[in-house]
């Protein structure tokens, strides 16, 4: 008669990372994800504010010295966006969690708060695959057009006053030129697959896209002539004592929907629908290369609230307490207010996301084009008008 | 006019959703937290089996081959020879297959000593099978790591907070259970 003993392996042992109930705690998730806008509020000031100000400690502020301080910046953005991606994956993860009563991510770190670190390490260590149907060197190519044309946006976005890559006076024009690249990201990432639910949910953010650039884009032609200027600092200046959102209320609300379907999150995520087509056009992506296209998506969840709070919220206008404007003080106040007009916006985004359900794609397209855009046309012209009475 | 009103209504709706939605965030999730926290389960559970040895240590179990009989997955495997000095029997192997028992219970029914018990271990996962083809030292063993768990004649008796012996309430036997809910249902077929 053999003994048999009762393995080591048969019973849980609580590691020493995970998670101990007592930890999970509203008010500590509240901290924990307060903490992180206020992070990012501290990386958007070292960008702006302390990498010229150390270039300017340094001498180097003409020449060569210009263009290195701005590479410099564009390097930080560019960290700031992995950040952004990965403070918003898990603000999506934990809200939506919230929502339908589960708790989310919640082993690692306080409140879970650094989970979304080691999912980023995990796919880092995935193996990158190209399947043999695909065409490889478009393939390749998407996922980096799609996240360079959502980064690009990052030039125009001006976080406190002066504090923009680029104050171009063309910034809408722009911003309208960068963000339809977006489409040529997805749309070839999706046909190159080689994979029928790629390719469908290609052509259905092609179809959706193309479609909702156009209200989009007459939303930022009402905005830009409301504001008298296409740079869209000075379109926040004009914001002084009036907030866009009051006279422009149906741009914004025509902004808010089809910012959502440029986003391609419910009510209009037809490229994605997981129920119907897995994962649409970048069901065939891992590792990195599908990292890239996760990225670029929480970076426009980012962008568009921002742009949001550029055009109707009066970007980083608020109460400054004597501070002149212009000085560092003054500029990090500004950026405050802007960081968290932007994160209001982020979890209004979220909230939608959470509660409605998903669009028919006929609905969408006869949304599109027989709602959005005659309505975006009369809040084009009522913005002229108005501008003409009253300006 | 229609046409506006129709929009009023999905606006509504919409806001509606959206504060049913926001209403959700503030609710506790009904989770538990399993391997931190070990789940309260019912007084009659059945989980695992084990065999019971007596409190002086000595078999229980008086090799009647009931259980065997009564296995409908024919899992447990008896052998027995007669006691030399004495009557009744002596076990020379008694095993379960846990792997293909089913834990339908139906051998803690049968046997007239409650010497196998239903226990309320489920932490039976394994990477390797055999660790689930239960011999009688293992049986013991789980009898032994699950006695707070079980009470002297399970199902029978329970054992109070003073260390007493009583005769348990009906709703905790196997199918004691089922006995109490009897006259209600006759009632209702009437
Ligand atoms: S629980 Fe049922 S299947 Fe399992 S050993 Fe007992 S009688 Fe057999
Ligand atoms: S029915 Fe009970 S006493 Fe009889 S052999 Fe099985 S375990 Fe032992």
């Amino acid at each position: 008669m053999s003994y048999i003993p009762i393995p080591e392996d048969r019973h849980f042992r609580i590691k020493r990372i995970g998670y101990d109930p007592g930890r999970s705690r509203p008010w500590l998730e509240r901290l924990v994800y307060s903490l992180y806008v206020f992070a990012f509020w501290g990386f958007v000031i070292a960008t702006y504010a302390g990498v010229p100000a150390l270039f300017d400690a340094l001498g180097w502020t003409a020449g060569w010295g210009y263009v290195v301080m701005r590479a410099t910046q564009v390097v930080l953005l560019f960290l700031l966006s992995a950040v952004i991606a990965l403070m918003l994956i898990l603000a999506l993860r934990k809200y939506l969690g919230k929502v339908q009563e589960r708790y989310g991510p919640m082993h690692y770190g306080p409140a879970g708060g650094i989970q979304t670190v080691f999912d980023a390490l995990k796919l880092l260590g995935k193996e990158d695959f190209v399947p043999a149907a695909a065409d490889w060197l478009t393939f390749r190519l998407a996922p980096a057009v799609t996240f360079v044309s959502s980064f690009a946006i990052f030039a125009v976005v001006p976080f406190a006053s002066g504090w923009t890559l680029a104050d171009t006076n063309v910034g809408l024009i722009y911003l309208i030129a960068v963000s339809t690249l977006s489409t040529y990201g997805v749309l070839l990432g999706g046909v190159s697959s080689g994979n029928k639910w790629a390719l469908v949910g290609a052509l259905r953010a092609g179809a959706q896209m193309v479609s909702y650039e156009i209200p989009l884009a007459l939303v930022f032609l009402s905005v830009a002539v409301w504001g008298g200027s296409l740079s869209l600092g000075r379109i926040v200046d004009s914001q002084m004592g009036l907030w866009n959102v009051v006279p422009l209320f149906i741009p914004f609300v025509l902004y808010v929907i089809s910012s959502l379907a440029e986003l391609k999150h419910i009510p209009f995520d037809f490229p994605e629908a997981e129920s119907e087509l897995i994962a649409g056009y970048n069901v065939e992506y891992s590792g990195m290369s599908f990292a890239f296209f996760f990225l670029a998506e929480f970076v426009e969840l980012f962008l568009l609230p921002a742009l949001i709070v550029v055009f109707f919220f009066g970007g980083w206008h608020g109460p400054l307490f004597g501070l002149e404007p212009g000085t560092l003080a003054a500029g990090a106040l500004q950026s405050l207010y802007f960081t968290i007009k932007t994160a209001v916006w982020v979890w209004i985004f979220l909230w939608i996301r959470a509660t409605l359900p998903r669009y028919r794609d006929d609905q969408l397209m006869e949304f599109a084009w027989k709602a959005m855009i005659p309505l975006a046309l009369f809040g084009l012209v009522l913005a002229a008008y108005m501008r003409l009475i009253w300006r | 006019m229609s046409l506006l009103s129709e929009v009023w209504q999905a606006v509504k709706a919409l806001g509606t959703g959206m504060a049913t939605v926001h209403k959700r965030v503030y609710e506790d999730a009904p989770t538990e937290f399993y391997p931190y926290v070990q789940p309260d389960l019912p007084a009659v559970s059945v989980q695992s089996l084990a065999l019971v040895e007596n409190e002086d240590g000595s078999e229980r179990c008086i090799v009647c081959l009931q259980c065997e009989r009564a296995c409908p997955a024919q899992v447990i495997t008896i052998e027995r020879h007669r006691n030399p000095e004495g009557k009744g029997f002596l076990i020379d192997r008694f095993d379960i297959d846990l792997v293909n028992c089913m834990y339908c219970a139906a051998c803690v029914e049968a046997c007239p000593v409650s010497s196998i018990v239903t226990i309320q271990d489920f932490e039976m996962s394994t990477y390797d099978l055999h660790t689930l083809k239960a011999d009688i030292d293992f049986l013991h063993e789980q009898s032994r790591r699950s006695r707070r768990w079980y009470s002297p004649k399970f199902g029978v008796e329970i054992r109070t907070d003073d260390g007493k012996i009583v005769k348990a309430p009906p709703e905790m036997q196997p199918g004691g259970l089922a006995e109490l809910l009897k006259p209600a249902e006759e009632e209702v077929d009437q």
